[in-house]
């Protein structure tokens, strides 16, 4: 992968006041977050506290309610999800959005059909199931894969657009040990190309690992922001963890 | 204007009646039934036998086909459709098959036409023309059904099993309401509704194997208008399209009426694709969102 | 998605299709030559249901609707006017049925409704416009002067003629055959292309696909146009190889014949609806001359047992048994 040129000052995803209701339901409310160019977040939060939600206002899944998205200093409240994702945003879905009924191969070629040349989709292919280490598995139906192989399969349709802003909805979730070690340098190792990344993840012990920043997220309202270890110290924290789940 | 008016309620009460039944299926386990006409069929065809076989009054006879129609759709949720609930593309085609095979069945064993029942109450005049007191009774009874539904869907807790998978089916399966229990149920009823309908109008057309065709259009149309929502759907879809309805058929004729509602249902799922069930959330919520705000601002 | 190029049951039995196609005529009486004419006309209605049923997911009751339309719009054209107008006919016939699938495609899929409406929409308006023929027999229903005949439908329409030359018979016949097949190697050079790639993931799954950048209602309008086109196609070839339309023709029953060819086939199979059309018509046709009142309850209890318990279809079934026996054969060897 190309490493992407980067500027640490520049807005990448900013989100502005940002709810969504459902029925009668505050999933998100006035929710407000700014993510810098290379910058790996992680989103997270008790159960319920409206993380996925944010994420699929981010990706144009739900439409916001009210508030503002921008992307790469551009207004995307209201583009459609197709539209987000060809300006350079790709998400990793939390229950794996995969093509469960087709071949590993086609997964990524169906991912990859709206950014590559017809070419070279074959070698693309190749360097992305590379990259998240399928290779071995050859081309099987997907629905016959293991619950990781197709976490990192989704990774790598959702890299397939060489995108600038990578969603991570809980990448370790079902993971062994040694899977979640090796998605965690995965996403340390994508981000260090230049690659912005913004994650949920349950797992602290993953979230302490890799991630910088971080948004927790309580009852549909942002709580706290901050570096990490700042943010698992402090008791408020910890109080809503503990009291909740 | 009391035709204008008679033809509207008239409108309405058959839309309602032939739609409710398959609204709630709809609604509630995301399955349209295409077999829904026949389920009507079945409904009239075992009306006229009790009463022109059995001799029991219309009344008694009506109740039957409903509950007979509402054994035939258990059955056939346990045989088929149970085994469709997560393949709904498939579920319209294998419910057409069975629509297919049992018409022409009944023309089997029944031949092509059954003795019908004369219109029950006589009539009335106004202004010259006249009408019949029947028909009246019929959106009285629509009435009824959806009171009954409002009572069932806002005070049992089956009623509240349905409106949480209404609401979101995976949440509702994922929270452990008894899927399967509750979707027989919904087959059950949704079936015995439609074989009520076939009873009611049994008087007023001609029984057929494909009696139940005169409904389906008119059905299809009030669900797609109406959305997931079987009450707040079909009560608006059913008394605008009866509106639409009702006019095109004093205008001009009834196939007019017909062409009218699947026009206007294929412009407004363009700008509504949740149909009135849809349109009445988002208001709903904007109201609640709004309460919200000033309530804030006051405290 | 088999490789065309590839050794496998299914291209073998395409190359054995194409070659009993190819022979027919040769060793066949000029009658038997004009019936299978008609088999392979049906072939694009079959067609029309796999590309919008079998590769994009999308059910739809109204590809006989559509497949009335080109064959009434070819009827009414070529009856307007003494000239040598059936090619214009036959053009005008598949656009025309193309444009009413878009259209009605346009309002269904930009709405975003639930995508198992798409059947009742479809139902309906097939009801519909079959219902409005039937009762166009009065004499104020003229299109550019012809008579639309109500239940009777439209007679005499003249044959489909390129310049001087009229096809008939056994030219008709590889005139069809010729199309059928050129749409069908178009098919299985689609489903290796980049639009056959986005047609199955809208397919498995719209909501990813969308995530991935595809236009999922413009290209699911789009389909639906194109399988409306073919349709339409057949259907013009239909009404200029009999001759006659009746309101029949553009029936929710044909849509349902059709539906059973495909899935019987195997919908997503493009070579199995091929076969299959054929043997079916021509079975069916044996069938019908001993009139049997079963033959609707079988067709609608083999579509419930198919869907149920063979989602994929009998022939595509097949063909995956004979390539597994097969490659079992060779690794043994």
């Amino acid at each position: 992968m190309e490493k992407k040129i980067i500027n640490p000052q520049k807005d990448i995803l900013v989100l502005d006041k940002v709810s969504k209701q459902f029925g009668g339901i505050q999933a998100v409310e006035d929710f407000s977050m700014t993510m810098k160019e290379g910058e790996l977040r992680c989103l997270i939060g008790p159960n319920g506290a409206g993380k996925t939600t944010v994420f699929k206002m981010v990706m144009g899944v739900y439409m916001a309610s009210s508030g503002r998205i921008l992307f790469k200093g551009e207004d995307i409240t209201s583009l459609k999800a197709s539209k987000r994702a060809r300006k350079g945003m790709s998400i990793k879905m939390q229950v794996p959005g995969v093509y469960e009924e087709m071949t590993l191969r086609e997964n990524i070629r169906i991912a990859a059909e709206n950014y590559v040349p017809k070419k070279d989709l074959e070698t693309e292919i190749d360097r992305l199931i590379e990259l998240v280490h399928i290779k071995d598995l050859g081309n099987p139906l997907v629905k016959n894969m293991s619950h990781g192989q197709q976490q990192w399969l989704e990774i790598a349709m959702a890299l397939a657009s060489n995108p600038d802003l990578l969603l991570l909805d809980e990448p370790a979730a079902g993971l062994g040990p040694e899977e979640t070690d090796f998605t965690a340098e995965l996403v340390t190792e994508l981000n260090n190309q230049g690659l912005s990344i913004l994650f949920i993840e349950h797992d602290m012990n993953f979230v302490k690992k890799i991630a910088n920043d971080v948004t927790v997220m309580y009852y549909g309202k942002k709580f706290v922001e901050g570096p990490i270890d700042e943010v698992v110290n402090n008791p408020e924290v910890i109080r809503i963890y503990l009291g909740n789940s | 204007m009391f035709a204008y008016f008679y033809q509207f309620i008239d409108s309405v009460s058959f839309l309602v009646l032939a739609a409710l039944g398959m609204a709630i299926i709809y609604g509630m386990m995301g399955i349209t039934n295409m077999a829904q006409g026949e389920l009507i069929m079945i409904g009239a065809y075992v009306t006229d036998l009790t009463v022109n076989l059995l001799g029991l009054p219309l009344g008694i006879a009506i109740a039957c086909g409903a509950l007979f129609s509402g054994v035939v759709g258990l059955i056939l949720d346990r045989l088929v459709v149970r085994h469709l609930y997560d393949r709904p593309l498939d579920s319209i085609v294998v419910t057409w098959g069975l629509s297919i095979a049992i018409s022409q069945l009944t023309f089997i064993i029944f031949g092509s036409s059954m003795k019908g029942i004369a219109i029950p109450f006589g009539s009335f005049t106004v202004a010259g023309k006249s009408y019949s007191y029947y028909k009246l009774m019929l959106i009285a009874i629509a009435l009824v059904l959806i009171i009954a539904t409002f009572v069932v869907f806002k005070f049992t807790r089956f009623g509240l099993h349905s409106r949480a998978t209404m609401q979101n089916r995976e949440i509702a399966n994922s929270l452990g309401v008894n899927a399967d229990r509750m979707n027989a149920g919904t087959f059950m009823l949704g079936a015995a509704l439609a074989g009520l309908c076939g009873g009611l109008y049994l008087p007023a057309m001609a029984l057929t194997p494909n009696y139940g065709d005169s409904f389906l259009v008119q059905s299809f149309v009030t669900v797609l208008v109406g959305g997931a929502d079987p009450l707040i759907g079909t009560v608006f879809a059913g008394g605008g399209l009866g509106f639409v309805e009702g006019i095109l058929d004093m205008r001009l004729n009834t196939f007019y009426g017909k062409i009218g509602i699947l026009l206007i249902a294929i412009l407004f799922i363009r700008i509504l694709p949740k149909g009135f069930s849809g349109l009445y959330n988002s208001v709903q919520m904007d109201i609640k969102t709004r309460r919200n705000k000033r309530g804030g601002a006051l405290a | 998605m088999k490789k065309i190029r590839e050794l496998c049951t299914e291209n073998l039995v395409a190359i054995a299709m194409l070659l009993f196609t190819v022979l027919f005529p040769v060793f066949n009486s000029a009658y038997k030559v004009d019936q299978f004419t008609g088999f392979y006309i049906t072939c694009f209605l079959s067609f029309s249901i796999v590309l919008i049923w079998g590769y994009t997911g999308i059910f739809s009751f109204g590809q006989a609707a559509f497949y009335g339309i080109g064959a009434y719009t070819y009827a009414i054209v070529s009856l307007c006017s003494d000239k040598n107008l059936t090619i214009v006919a036959a053009l005008a016939g598949t656009l025309i049925a193309g444009l009413a699938a878009t259209l009605l495609g346009y309002f269904i899929f930009y709405g975003g409704v639930d995508e198992i409406f798409t059947g009742i929409i479809t139902l309906c308006v097939s009801i519909i416009l079959e219902t409005f023929i039937v009762q166009t027999s009065g004499p104020e229903y003229k299109i550019l002067g012809v008579w639309i005949g109500g239940y009777n439908g439209l007679n005499s329409i003249p044959k489909l003629r390129i310049g001087n030359f009229t096809l008939t018979n056994v030219a008709l016949y590889f005139f069809v055959a010729a199309v059928v097949f050129a749409i069908y190697f178009a098919f299985r050079y689609m489903t290796h292309s980049n639009i056959g790639y986005a047609l199955f993931g809208i397919r498995e799954s719209k909501t990813r696909s969308e995530l991935f950048g595809f236009k999922t209602a413009k290209l699911q309008t789009l389909t639906f146009g194109v399988s409306g086109a073919i349709a339409g196609l057949g259907g013009v070839l239909f009404s200029a190889w009999s001759g006659y339309v009746v309101p029949s023709t553009l029936s929710v029953g044909n849509s349902t014949i059709a539906v059973v060819m495909v899935a019987l086939a195997g919908r997503k199979n493009i070579t199995g609806a091929l076969v299959m059309t054929v043997i079916y018509s021509f079975i069916t046709q044996k069938l019908a001359a001993s009139g049997n009142v079963f033959s609707d309850v079988i067709l609608g209890i083999g579509l419930v047992l198919i869907v149920m318990f063979m989602p994929d279809g009998l022939l595509e079934e097949l063909f995956k048994r004979v390539d597994f026996f097969f490659k079992k054969r060779v690794a043994k060897a």
